[in-house]
């Protein structure tokens, strides 16, 4: 929370009471991936361009031919696409969690994180956002759902959330971010670019810092970090209802909302931490991002595998005890047929060796929590392969159940999607500062001498690791 | 939203000819309140919703509307129905041929290759044997995928009918994952289909030709028997296991006999599919695994279903289920 | 409806009938081993569709009433180009030869009501037939639509059954929308006080 109270002093922008030295450490660190550019950054840029130029080869060869081109048929009408949306709605509760959430209970430690969280909840909504529309047959008559869409049908709510969740983000992005425009505008050299300058002069919106705009932004952003909590929460469990309003048997369960909401937490911290990870090795923010935000990011992918195996023993051991008709065939598919390996994965990979890493000190480095981070992302990938694959793999009618193999096509079009993820926030990374400067000053602010940064609950012995440097 | 103006039962009040009007209505307030809606949702694009809402395509209920609903002799709405007698049915083993409901639908419809619209399963008995059940699309009363349709291009008609307009159908696919029968079906490609069918012009009744990137299913025939015969299925089967009534008037014919639906229900112990999803079916079944016409319930096997048609459009593409 | 008097003065009216038809010997030719029989069959003149339409039939043979005989009462219908006649009821003869039923009328017009007695190892079939009218335009069958909540799982057309509510009709959904978009408005509210202050530097707000 903006430290309000704290009358606006020194600069032009921001009150200061830390170090000049170590403000001005920050800011530059922060600031000079905005001002130069190695040829390294364009090489990813051509090689992201690349693969997304693919995967749009590819989509307009799916729209020629239809969709037999995918993997998907009649019997599983759903497959990567869907598997995909899911997924990067679901990262895309990072960034409420960990900024809203946290800056409506005034922690702290975050700062130095949320500006990363929030580019990932704008970014992958707005990749997730593709895939419904990749996976529909008839992509030219979308116009129809505002024509004649319905309140009843879950995707009408699905669009109507995540509209209003993609709205509603952009603006919490953007609050935080006035006043680091500001920063960007006021420091500019003279030999930046007419657009450059432009670009910020607008962005920043006029913000001096005046007690009027402090006091105007603290309100703005204290209504936003309340709205997009009920909001993305609402979202997941709406994307969950485009299975469970239909009578199919895995499908047709009330926790379903509950357990999609859970599952996207538990994805969007291993997203996050991923993100934060790249980004402090590649921006060098290494002094900002120390062990201590990996390691409560990592305490937290904890609770949350806990609570995904509470979720899956509520989900499972009900269905299990009574096996239901069409049950048998689906725990069949998932603990030793076609779907095994991947649930077996996704159980001892997904939940139980991320627990286990981040529980032991000796592995609770940042390469131990990233490791768990990802063991995690692609353990939910999987999780949402299992429950849409799985699915609509149990037989409705007396006929063989089909399989399911996503083609280059789906295969090209996931790439794609992970490469325009990473293509967005390459390019915002240039254009943005991806360190909420402002914040971070002023919560070290208050107490100068007291290191605030210090992520004091978890045991002394981790303190003194000496891998706070690494 | 709110559709009572059509509830089929107020044509009790007034004549039948009404139910035109009155869709347009309704469905023109429906448009403005859902860009309404969009005026929230998606600012840029409210913009210019007024202005297109008068080159919104026709409805399926103005489609619907067009036709001429079927009605009794006094004025009386028809309700189809269908009632598929499993002790006569044996998947066509005496005959020696694929089903030939399956065909006679093939035939008639121009359904493309790989969908059976009406699709004879072999299903497991207690015991070893089998039985066959040839399932159309059910015509759920209380149908679950016209519910979930985002565009309200699959509807259900005041005959019974569930019909899906494919000229609105966005080909999300939801219906299908909706539908617990397996009986809907989407053109992943251009489909197969006869030169014939791509000359003829669509209607929602008789889908075609088939639109890629659509879903199609069986439509029940109401246009034939409004016309005054069976369904291509029931004129197929050579044992006449398929009987296709009118629920209102309780008459039904299998192109023989003529029976009393109500009674021919209870008498025989009648059936619907999956009765526990409540989806109240217009589809009944009378339980039976081919006895009447001299099956075995152990001889197994059906041939399957062929595509007779020689010469296809060009460019179409053939896929498996 | 009232009840067909068949049993008090037509029943009388009725064994006459047969017996008289017993009498001229216009029974239908009996197989070997068979002995003749007579049916005659009561039916209200007129009925409305929809309603129960009670139906006797009376089972004669020489010998006087049969009992234990099961009479089976059609009527004619025409349907998708098909003629035939339907069985609406059925009934079982009691002491008196009487085998009583009913049946509903669905289909209107002029109905000949046929009281069938197939015949068995003793006795030789016969049938008798009965007029009534059947008039009536009220649309009969009720879709089986279970319970919707109208705005929450009601199809396209609405049908009976839907329980509405206006809590459950569209808007709430609309309404939600509209609360949420006025939040994030006050939001931006706030913000475009940001630039609205442009001028002011950090000093003045002292």
């Amino acid at each position: 929370m903006v430290a309000m109270r704290q009358p606006a002093r020194s600069t032009a922008h921001l009150p200061l009471e830390v170090p000049a030295e170590w403000r001005e450490g920050l800011e530059s660190n922060v600031l000079a991936p905005l001002a130069r550019t190695s040829w390294r950054y364009f090489a990813w840029i051509g090689f992201l361009a690349v693969v997304i130029a693919w995967a749009v080869v590819m989509y307009v060869h799916q729209l020629q031919t239809g969709l037999v081109v995918t993997g998907m048929r009649d019997r599983i009408s759903w497959g990567l696409y869907i598997i995909s949306f899911v997924f990067f709605i679901g990262i895309s509760h990072a960034g409420t969690l960990l900024s809203a959430i946290l800056r409506v209970v005034k922690a702290r430690w975050q700062l130095p994180v949320t500006r990363m969280a929030e580019f990932i909840t704008v970014v992958a909504l707005m990749v997730g956002g593709l895939f419904p529309l990749i996976d529909l047959g008839r992509p030219d008559r979308i116009l129809n759902m505002i024509w004649y869409g319905r309140w009843q049908s879950p995707l009408v709510w699905d669009f109507l959330a995540i509209t209003t969740y993609l709205t509603g983000s952009a603006i919490y992005l953007y609050l935080p971010l006035i006043p680091d425009f500001a920063l960007c505008r006021d420091r500019l050299g003279p030999t930046a670019p007419a657009w450059k300058r432009g670009f910020f002069n607008l962005a920043a919106a006029g913000w001096t810092g005046s007690a009027v705009q402090r006091r105007a932004l603290d309100r703005a952003m204290t209504i936003m970090m309340i709205v997009i909590i009920p909001v993305a929460v609402s979202v997941h469990t709406v994307v969950s209802w485009i299975f469970a309003m239909t009578l199919r048997e895995p499908f047709n369960s009330t926790v379903f909302g509950a357990y999609f909401v859970a599952g996207a937490i538990f994805s969007g911290v291993a997203a996050i931490i991923i993100l934060m990870a790249v980004l402090r090795r590649v921006l060098h923010l290494e002094e900002y991002i120390t062990i201590n935000q990996f390691k409560a990011l990592g305490f937290f992918l904890l609770a949350m595998s806990l609570v995904m195996v509470y979720f899956n023993a509520s989900e499972y051991i009900v269905t299990g005890y009574k096996m239901e008709a069409g049950a048998p065939f689906h725990f069949h598919d998932l603990l030793v047929g076609y779907l095994g390996p991947y649930f077996w994965f996704y159980l001892v990979g997904g939940l139980v060796v991320p627990a286990l890493i981040i529980t032991f000190p000796r592995t609770r480095t940042i390469k131990g929590i990233v490791f768990a981070a990802v063991l995690v992302l692609i353990a939910m990938w999987i999780e949402r392969y299992l429950i849409v694959v799985g699915g609509f793999r149990v037989p409705l009618m007396p006929y063989t159940a089909r399989h399911y193999g996503p083609s280059l096509t789906e295969w090209s079009m996931l790439a794609g999607a992970f490469a325009l993820f990473a293509l967005i926030i390459s390019v915002f990374a240039k254009i943005f500062p991806m360190v909420s400067v402002w914040e971070v000053v002023e919560h070290r602010g208050p107490e100068p001498g007291e290191e605030v940064l210090e992520f004091p609950s978890f045991g002394s012995t981790d303190a003194q690791a000496p891998e706070v440097a690494s | 939203m709110n559709s009572a103006e059509l509830d089929p039962d107020d044509s009790n009040t007034g004549p039948p000819g009404t139910v035109p009007a009155l869709a347009r209505g309704v469905q023109r307030r429906r448009i403005l309140r859902m860009a309404g809606s969009a005026l929230f949702a998606v600012p840029p694009l409210a913009f210019g919703a007024r202005a297109w809402l008068s080159r919104a395509p026709a409805s399926p209920l103005e489609a619907m509307a067009r036709m001429s609903s079927a009605q009794a002799a006094n004025g009386r709405l028809r309700r189809w129905s269908m009632v598929i007698d499993l002790r006569s049915c044996d998947g066509c083993q005496r005959v020696g041929k694929p089903p030939q409901c399956t065909a006679a639908c093939i035939e008639g419809h121009f359904a493309p290759q790989p969908m059976e619209w009406i699709q004879v399963y072999e299903q497991e008995l207690p015991g070893n044997g089998t039985r066959f059940v040839p399932a159309t699309c059910q015509q759920c009363q209380n149908p679950p995928c016209t519910n979930v349709c985002p565009v309200g291009a699959t509807f259900s008609t005041p005959e019974g009918p569930v019909l899906i307009d494919q000229e609105r159908c966005i080909g999300c696919r939801i219906c299908m994952a909706a539908c617990p029968y397996d009986r809907r079906f989407f053109n992943w490609a251009t489909p197969p289909q006869p030169v014939e069918a791509l000359g003829m012009k669509y209607e929602v009744e008789h889908q075609a030709p088939a639109i890629r990137g659509t879903v199609m299913k069986c439509d029940f025939c109401p246009d034939m028997a409004r016309a005054g015969t069976l369904p291509y299925c029931a004129q197929g089967c050579p044992n006449n296991a398929i009987y296709y009534g009118d629920l209102e008037e309780d008459v039904a014919t299998n192109g023989k006999a003529v029976i009393q639906i109500s009674r021919f229900l209870s008498q025989n112990s009648a059936f619907r599919l999956n009765e526990e999803y409540g989806t109240e079916p217009r589809v009944y079944y009378i339980p039976g695994a081919g006895e009447a016409v001299g099956r075995d319930s152990s001889k197994r096997g059906r041939l399957a279903t062929v595509w007779p048609w020689k010469k296809v459009a060009s460019g179409s593409r053939t896929w498996s289920r | 409806m009232k009840i067909p008097s068949l049993v008090s003065p037509r029943l009388a009216i009725l064994g006459l009938v047969a017996g008289l038809s017993l009498l001229a010997g216009r029974l239908p030719a009996a197989a070997a081993g068979q002995e003749p029989t007579a049916i005659a069959v009561a039916a209200p003149a007129s009925a409305t569709i929809g309603t129960a339409v009670p139906v006797q039939a009376r089972l004669v043979s020489a010998a006087g009433p049969i009992p234990h005989a099961s009479v089976d009462f059609l009527v004619p219908a025409s349907f998708l180009g098909t003629d035939g006649e339907m069985k609406v009821a059925s009934g079982i003869t009691d002491a008196q030869g009487l085998a009583t039923a009913t049946f509903e009328a669905r289909i209107t017009g002029a109905l000949q009501v046929k009281a069938v007695f197939s015949g068995d190892n003793t006795y030789a079939p016969s049938t008798a037939t009965s007029s009534m009218t059947v008039t009536g335009s009220k649309q009969l069958y009720v879709p089986d639509i279970g319970i919707r909540l109208r705005g929450l799982n009601s199809s396209p057309i609405a049908q009976s059954g839907t329980v509405s509510h206006w809590l459950l009709s569209g808007w709430p959904i609309g309404a939600l929308l509209v609360l949420i978009w006025s939040t994030y408005g006050a939001a931006v509210f706030f913000m475009s006080r940001i630039s609205a202050d442009a001028a002011n530097g950090p000093e003045a707000a002292r």
